[in-house]
């Protein structure tokens, strides 16, 4: 099997190191992944996005993979997808966000199977797709002690994390907020920029760490995959307050590493809530709650970082790879 | 590889045309299609070859912005990489297109104004050890590939022909020749390296001696004139000159001879062949002591001359000077828009740094500069960094994951 996967690569972006994730799984189990790069930043005009089609090595492959998501094509949806249709090759679209009817309906109609992430996106989308979970790498942490030596902070601490790109939508104030709240914790914020460098949004965080949680937060910025053992190694809960979300590649990596994470109420998060990975929250003050109990409840944080692993085995990229080489070869038969 | 090339005219004599112009041709040689557009609206005409490399117009904009998509996507272009300090560019680190700007870093800590270009670019070449440790402070990730030299073209003359070479440019063959090799920017700082000199002087004056300003001494954009860029402006160096009583000890050629800049070589004409071998080789001493330099390329011809030069101990200057010495800089100003500092060297180091070149041993000591120069000729410049870097972009950008690993599928098919 032979697939040309189109997706933005080796940038700061959750698709493209959700790509990276597949492409090698998908390499292991014999596929070959022919990688077409997508712009990920930048005015995007439409000969930009036809440059990227005619260079689809049509020929080598037996289909074409898109990682879709709106931002990613600046409303020229629909004429990347009559480009893509003219090259006459079955067409597997992924959904990393839905909702835009128009462009969901251009899309549907073009490609041959529809893949998201979970029921709440597949619900949403309206048209015909299949749930392909996004993928988890179980890792280890880093000891408690160890990382909070590294990171200079005292390991008696409670400490609250926070790690994934920061944007608007990604809720933080209300983390702040909730954190201020309890006194005798911490807050370890690890994230960069995503669409934007140096966001006004990051800095009004910052400026909202220095008011309301003063010596009581450390930034550590854009953390790198080699680093993330430590960051994650020294939280004692990870909490995700996106304010809206149609998966979370940040949230899963959480659960990857075995943490109790609470997260806001939003259906996908709730789905995995169901399954005993996670906790979800609504309002500061529910929010205030679940962190206290997180932090004194050892049983309680035991039941979560157990279903956390739990759900990270259950979606390990492997089984998702082996899924989707199922979808490939119903669709090439 | 297709690779376009953004920065000053292929054809031009300025370092950044030096720069385009022995990449390009040396990245042809290894299979490389490249294409040029050059700033600073030189062509207004259409397409043309010029030593294998397809020019494309200039645009509007000085910087070539306005058309830089337009043939990015005409030429099919893998990426796009520009010659020019980053902050001259308002749009082109915007587009979708991949951006590999060689990040010429001349000051510390490096300007916001030129880190904002930087975030979104799929490479980063830094041109110093010192531009990528700035950039590394910033965490931007950046490859080293420093500025070379065509070590083929710039070489030591036989005496006999260093003495015609100094005839030609009306200097005694017994006199210590200090050369300044310059554009007349503020940023050169040359008011205060003639400055030095005069210390010099002072210090030696049973010496004969003259300073060979290769400059032009008159800004070259009119005072009403608006400027574009960082306000790097030009400046009158005559009232200063003759105010310091330096009009007799200073020479400086005609300002069309610098405008439009010499030849690298001109042949074995030693009448009128006007060229910068030859120009080099009647030094005997380089002097480069500016506020800060993103690399210094004369630093490098004139090693590659057999002429050591002395340079500010700050920005790239201390890498690119090889055997050559460093004069302290203790003191900064503020003197751009992006207000960058540049630190001025000190008058009685560069008097001392001359004295001291003076009194050494130049023939061993120009031995030594040929050696280092070598380490930085072009040849070895695209064999030792440029080849590497190129097929690390090229894995990047065309993919193959298979089960043996990963490799670039475009090479493979």
């Amino acid at each position: 099997m032979r697939i040309a996967l189109i997706t933005p690569w080796k940038v700061r972006c959750g698709i493209a190191s959700y790509s990276e994730a597949l492409s090698k799984t998908l390499a292991e189990k014999g596929v070959d992944v022919y990688i077409v790069r997508l712009p990920r930043f930048g005015r995007k005009i439409q000969a930009i996005l036809g440059q990227v089609v005619n260079k689809i090595p049509v020929s080598e492959v037996d289909l074409i993979h898109v990682q879709h998501e709106y931002g990613l094509y600046n409303g020229l949806d629909a004429a990347f997808y009559g480009g893509l249709k003219r090259l006459g090759k079955p067409i597997v679209s992924t959904m990393h966000a839905v909702g835009n009817l128009a462009i969901d309906r251009a899309i549907v109609d073009v490609s041959d199977r529809i893949i998201v992430h979970n029921e709440f996106c597949k619900k949403r989308f309206r048209f015909k797709s299949e749930v392909i979970h996004h993928g988890c790498k179980p890792s280890e942490t880093m000891p408690k002690k160890e990382a909070m030596k590294r990171l200079s902070i005292d390991d008696r601490i409670p400490l609250v994390g926070y790690c994934g790109f920061i944007s608007a939508y990604k809720g933080l104030e209300t983390l702040i907020e909730a954190v201020s709240k309890i006194p005798i914790s911490a807050l370890l914020i690890g994230g960069g920029w995503h669409a934007e460098p140096g966001t006004q949004y990051i800095a009004t965080l910052n400026h909202m760490t220095q008011r309301l949680i003063p010596h009581r937060c450390k930034w550590l910025d854009f953390v790198p995959d080699e680093n993330l053992p430590m960051a994650y190694g020294a939280m004692d809960v990870v909490v995700y307050p996106s304010v809206y979300a149609t998966e979370s590649g940040a949230l899963l990596m959480a659960l990857s590493h075995g943490k109790a994470v609470i997260a806001n109420r939003l259906p996908p998060f709730r789905e995995k809530e169901k399954l005993g990975a996670l906790t979800t929250f609504r309002g500061v003050n529910s929010l205030v709650k679940k962190i206290r109990r997180v932090l004194k409840d050892e049983e309680f944080r035991a039941s979560l970082e157990k279903g956390a692993r739990a759900y990270a085995e259950a979606n390990a990229w492997e089984k998702i790879a082996e899924q989707h080489l199922t979808l490939y070869n119903d669709l090439v038969r | 590889m297709r690779i376009l090339i953004l920065g000053d005219r292929i054809w031009g004599h300025s370092a950044y045309s030096k720069v385009i112009f022995n990449l390009s041709t040396r990245l042809l040689k290894e299979g490389h299609k490249i294409a040029h557009i050059p700033m600073g609206r030189a062509l207004r005409g259409g397409k043309f070859s010029h030593s294998g490399v397809l020019i494309y117009s200039s645009g509007l904009d000085s910087f070539g912005q306005d058309v830089a998509v337009e043939h990015y996507l005409n030429f099919k272009a893998d990426m796009i990489i520009t010659v020019k300090e980053p902050w001259v560019f308002s749009s082109i680190h915007k587009e979708a297109i991949n951006f590999v700007p060689m990040a010429i870093i001349d000051h510390a800590p490096v300007s916001a104004s030129i880190t904002a270009r930087l975030h979104t670019a799929f490479k980063v070449i830094a041109v110093s050890r010192f531009g990528q440790k700035e950039l590394k402070r910033n965490k931007i990730e950046s490859t080293y590939i420093p500025h070379g030299v065509s070590t083929d073209i710039y070489r030591p003359l036989s005496e006999e022909e260093k003495l015609a070479c100094r005839k030609m440019f009306a200097l005694d063959p017994d006199e210590f020749v200090v050369g300044i090799v310059a554009m007349n920017r503020s940023r050169k700082l040359i008011s205060r390296q003639i400055l030095g000199y005069k210390r010099f002087l002072e210090l030696n004056p049973d010496v004969k001696s003259h300073l060979f300003l290769w400059t032009d001494v008159q800004p070259i954009r009119k005072y009403d004139e608006p400027s574009v860029g960082i306000s790097d402006v030009g400046v009158s160096l005559l009232p200063e000159i003759m105010e310091l009583g330096m009009g007799e000890a200073i020479k400086w050629p005609d300002r069309k001879n610098v405008a439009e800049g010499i030849p690298e070589w001109e042949g074995d004409n030693y009448i009128d062949g006007w060229d910068m071998v030859k120009l080099y080789n009647s030094f005997d001493v380089n002097m480069l002591c500016t506020g800060g330099e993103g690399a210094g390329l004369p630093y490098l011809e004139a090693a590659a001359c057999g002429v050591i030069s002395i340079g500010t101990n700050y920005a790239a200057a201390p890498e690119y000077i090889g055997p050559g010495l460093t004069v302290p800089a203790n003191d900064y100003m503020v003197l751009n828009a992006p207000g960058t500092r540049y630190y001025l060297p000190d008058i009685d180091g560069m008097a001392n740094a001359l004295t001291k070149v003076m009194n050494s041993d130049r023939e061993k000591k120009a031995k030594k500069a040929r050696k280092f120069a070598e380490r930085y000729s072009w040849d070895n410049i695209v064999k030792r960094y440029v080849n590497p870097f190129l097929d690390e972009c090229e894995e990047e950008l065309f993919p193959l994951y298979t089960s043996k690993g990963l490799k670039s599928w475009r090479q493979q098919i």
